[in-house]
């Protein structure tokens, strides 16, 4: 094009220059001609860039049709308790897409599992933690500012219930009950017409309303998307010694609910696209409402989320539905989040046990809609998308194999933990979210096992790998408070929920799992999810699972000199790691060679009399044989918690020696008869997760030629970075 | 071309210059590492990295354990980066009369045009933190794929206004305290993109030399070699900016001889 217009312009004008002894064209045709090479160049430019900027979005693939039954088939989900399932709801939901209001009526069939009759039943009404500034919720949210950005005029959300019949089993002869909501108003009391023996069952039906906020805490709307968790009122748990799980819905408290079967017809408008827990059986579209109904069995809570705009993507692994919908532009990351998830339940069904639904909802909350992603619910969880770094940024070695990927493991992973091991999350929050996070990493080993503990990010071709990612996870809360205490005693203010009840439990798991040897926790581990799959296992469950599969003591040494062996009591273990307050914090204290004791000097005899043995030898050290010194070093212990460790001496005649201590008592002095010491590493192979600074871990003897330590490598990015600077001030 | 390549060969016909420049810098960013290494030894005593050579967790480690670490880095890199500018500041009308054409006795001339020089230099800085800011603006408002090629851009005019300033600074033009001559040298160049191209290439060329030592110097982490490319690059950019400058003024005729 551009030879064109310039040919059109004249002979003359090539490149700005004319042939020797032509005339110059006038100064305007000049003029015009160099404009138009800078806009031909720059719109050139400007089109590389935008072609750059574009990717192509990639087709879905076609869709595979839901499974027919809510549950895999029973010889591959193996057997379900029947005294299990508590619940049978059944429930009608219209979504009034513009007030974002949902109009419900349920039937409920309890069944009282417990040992005792029950004449009043406590139910949760969770979305009333957003109904005003002073419930038990709202106090905390403000303040920790995880209502930043709220939408002043669709800040509150609630579900009121409008009436509450007690009828027969066919719905017959309806009595009207009078139920009373709390002062903390996430909960209610529905007394029963009559004590309800164990064994038995009440039906009741319920007619309620929920209101959802613009979404600012998993549960809410954003333009025409909603995302409807803990959305109705469920009936508290009640526990086997016939005690209820009252408790209030606060800010780190999250959900804990009986098992049951679903069977939910919702009614959106006819744009939606849905996405529920369970299987789809039935769905039309009449006129502008779309009526879709799912069945799911076996699970403690109904979630669902419609919108406009919203994509499938369609996949299947191990015979599991998965189902993606996400917004047309997050397609790119299907792919990403299909395999996380599919190398995620290879790792825990191999380890936990088989999945036992059959199929998997994943839901890519749309912008503007980002504080729906990271959460669980029943066979459905909210994920996030991923931060793609450009290809130029991946070929200098910047790379990340967490953003998105993440999410998508640590949300399929409470499947397992809370939702077939329904702990109680407002009791022990560790249970599910510090054990999920145990099984996380367990599922990044799994995937990257070549890898030995794998990178999860690179800057500039550098590694920061897992099992570090963990230790500086935790820091400032290793010793703030306790692992094991309820999610209302973490106050937002003091800080610490996430670092000690995600981080530091898995890294007590994973430390326990180092000492004891993978075998022996893996199995133990895996007996514990197969004993208490579909039930309400409690953290004493867990210790005694652990207990029972590792051993109540275990030996972490070999035979020393003396032939004692360093062992670990595993339950005190337990205890202390989760029940203190308290941080693994070990050190070097002093290092070096020392005379060995000699032997001279006047000694009396046999024979009574005095014997001269000779003169003390003060050569120096280094001048000395090495049978007349002995190495040494003295390692501390300034933590709480004392963990058997590992202690490697290096020495100068290239031989290694470890020594494992109990780190009982405060400190211990090593000795090496007749070697010279060169370097000390405690815990050389890392397996103390719990120790979060190991800046003090290794010490070099002075004077001995050591490698480059930080202080050189500092020095050296210092001056570097401060040339690279130079370089952009200077000339 | 000719001309480009000959406004090099200038450059590399002085090599005292060359190196005079290179050593500055080399000694400024040792006097920086030397006190972030004191710092660390300082914190870290006898203690060292683990023999696994995970030096970017232990770097972390380091500095969530000692937290004035980074905070003395910062502050010494900073300390050199304006130590950086003051010293270019003052011995620019140097190099100006050395590269210049016909070149120019430069005790005299850099001793008489020095008082402009850094004025010029001060107006230069006031006008290109305006340019600057609404540069930014303005890319905040566009794709990030037409955003930094956009400042980046900028940034190279404004370096090559500055040279021009200074080149106008030390041959002596009416006015040179006056925020005019800063001003109207960024506008020629604007204005004259011909001219200044290759100058401004070369511009644009060195203000990637510090992305490119500091990328280094993380992935060559630890390595024995990583301080010699960090100050082998550094040399490049300061012939670079010197060939920069000779273009500079070769581009700019003479008006008012010194």
């Amino acid at each position: 094009m551009h030879a064109r217009m310039v040919a059109a312009l004249g002979p003359a004008i090539r490149c700005g220059r004319a042939p020797p002894g032509v005339p110059k064209p006038p100064m305007a045709r000049r003029n015009l001609a160099a404009a138009l090479r800078r806009v031909s160049a720059a719109l050139g430019l400007g089109l590389a860039l935008v072609a750059a900027a574009c990717r192509p979005t990639p087709e879905p693939p076609p869709p595979i049709d839901a499974p027919t039954e809510p549950l895999r088939p029973a010889d591959v989900r193996g057997p379900i308790p029947q005294d299990a399932r508590v619940t049978d709801w059944t429930i009608a939901a219209t979504l009034d897409a513009d007030a974002h209001r949902i109009d419900a009526t349920a039937t409920l069939v309890w069944t009282n599992r417990g040992p005792t009759p029950v004449s009043s039943i406590p139910f949760h009404l969770y979305l009333n933690g957003f109904r005003a500034a002073d419930t038990a919720w709202m106090r905390d949210g403000l303040r920790a500012g995880r209502t930043a950005g709220l939408d002043a005029d669709h800040a509150w959300g609630w579900v009121e219930v409008e009436e509450i019949l007690q009828t027969s089993a066919d719905g017959e002869d309806p009595v009207a009950l009078e139920f009373t909501e709390r002062d903390e108003p996430s909960l209610m009391d529905v007394p029963l017409a009559g004590p309800l023996e164990p064994g038995h069952a009440v039906t009741l039906q319920l007619s309620f309303s929920t209101q959802l906020p613009a979404v600012f805490a998993r549960t809410g709307f954003a333009g025409d998307f909603v995302m409807v968790g803990q959305w109705l009122p469920k009936p508290c748990v009640r526990r086997s010694d016939g005690t209820w799980a009252d408790d209030p819905f606060t800010f780190h408290s999250e959900f804990f609910s009986d098992f049951g079967r679903w069977r939910v017809t919702l009614d959106v408008p006819a744009r939606h696209q849905i996405g529920a827990t369970g299987v789809k059986v039935d769905g039309h579209v009449d006129g502008d409402r779309r009526v879709e109904t799912y069945v799911a069995d076996m699970v403690h809570h109904f979630a669902w989320a419609s919108g406009a705009d919203l994509v499938a993507w369609d996949s299947e692994h191990d015979g599991i539905r998965i189902r993606q919908l996400m917004p047309p532009d997050a397609l790119g990351d299907a792919t990403l989040h299909h395999e996380a998830l599919a190398a995620t339940l290879d790792s825990m069904q191999a380890r936990f046990g088989p999945y036992p639904w059959s199929t998997i909802t994943v839901i890519h909350p749309p912008p503007g809609a980002e504080e729906a992603g990271g959460m669980e619910y029943p066979t459905l969880f909210t994920t996030s998308r991923r931060r793609s770094l450009p290809m130029w940024a991946q070929a200098l070695g910047f790379d990340d194999r967490f953003s998105g990927a993440f999410v998508t493991v640590h949300e399929f992973g409470h499947q397992y933990f809370q939702g077939l091991l329904a702990s109680d999350e407002y009791a022990q929050p560790w249970l599910d979210e510090g054990m999920n996070t145990t099984a996380n990493a367990l599922a990044y080993l799994d995937r990257y096992a070549d890898e030995g503990d794998p990178w999860i990010v690179k800057v500039a071709g550098q590694p920061l790998h897992l099992l570090d990612g963990l230790r500086v996870q935790q820091r400032f809360a290793d010793d703030l408070q306790p692992v094991d205490q309820s999610a209302a005693a973490y106050d937002p203010t003091v800080g610490g929920y996430g670092p000690t009840v995600y981080r530091k439990t898995a890294a007590t798991m994973l430390t326990l799992r180092g000492l004891v040897g993978a075998e022996r926790f893996d199995g133990a581990l895996r007996a514990y999810a197969m004993a208490w799959r579909f039930r309400h296992p409690t953290g004493a469950d867990l210790v005694q699972a652990l207990v029972d599969g590792i051993g109540e003591r275990v030996d972490v040494s070999a035979p020393g000199p003396d032939g004692r062996v360093v062992t670990l009591d595993v339950r005190a273990y337990l205890r202390d790691t989760l029940g203190r307050a308290d941080a693994i914090d070990l050190d070097v204290q002093a290092l070096g060679v020392r005379p060995a004791v000699a032997t001279t000097g006047w000694h009396r005899g046999e024979d009574g009399a005095l014997r001269d043995d000779g003169k003390p030898d003060v050569t120096p050290i280094a001048d000395r044989p090495d049978d007349a010194v002995e190495a040494y070093a003295v390692v501390h212990r300034s933590g709480g918690l004392s963990v058997p460790v590992e202690i490697e001496a290096a020495f100068v005649d290239g031989t290694t020696d470890r020594v494992t201590w109990d780190a009982k008592a405060r400190h211990v002095l090593l000795t090496w008869p007749g070697r010279r010491l060169r370097r000390i590493t405690i815990d050389p192979d890392g397996l103390l997760l719990l120790e979060l600074r190991q800046s003090n871990n290794t010490a070099w003897v002075p004077g001995v030629e050591a490698p480059e330590g930080l202080d050189d490598v500092a020095g050296d990015v210092a001056e570097a970075v401060a040339l690279g600077v130079l370089a952009g001030v200077g000339p | 071309m000719t001309a480009v390549l000959a406004a090099l060969r200038r450059v590399l016909g002085a090599p005292g210059w060359v190196a005079a420049v290179w050593v500055a810098s080399v000694a400024i960013a040792a006097g920086a590492g030397a006190i972030v290494h004191a710092a660390v030894a300082g914190a870290i005593g006898m203690f060292g990295p683990a023999p696994d050579g995970r030096l970017a967790y232990g770097l972390t480690d380091l500095a969530l354990d000692h937290e004035a670490i980074p905070s003395t880095a910062t502050a010494t890199i900073v300390m050199s980066a304006l130590l950086g500018v003051v010293a270019w500041s003052l011995f620019a009308g140097a190099v100006v009369a050395r590269l210049d054409t016909p070149r120019r006795d430069v005790a005299t001339t850099w001793a008489r045009t020095l008082p402009a020089v850094v004025v010029q230099s001060l107006w230069h800085l006031a006008i290109r933190a305006i340019v600057v800011f609404a540069a930014l603006s303005t890319a905040s408002a566009l794709p990030p794929a037409a955003g930094w090629p956009l400042l980046w851009l900028g940034w190279s005019i404004g370096t090559v206004g500055l040279d021009l300033a200074r080149v106008r600074a030390v041959r002596g033009l009416d006015s040179p305290y006056h925020p005019r001559t800063a001003g109207l040298a960024l506008l020629d160049v604007v204005r004259n993109p011909g001219r200044f191209a290759a100058a401004v290439g070369l511009a644009a060329l060195g203000a990637i030399v510090p992305l490119v030592v500091v990328y280094a110097s993380l992935a060559m982490l630890g390595s024995p070699v990583m301080p010699t490319v960090a100050r082998a690059l550094s040399l490049g950019a300061c012939i670079v900016g010197l060939w920069r400058i000779a273009l500079v003024t070769d581009a700019d005729p003479p008006s008012t001889a010194a």
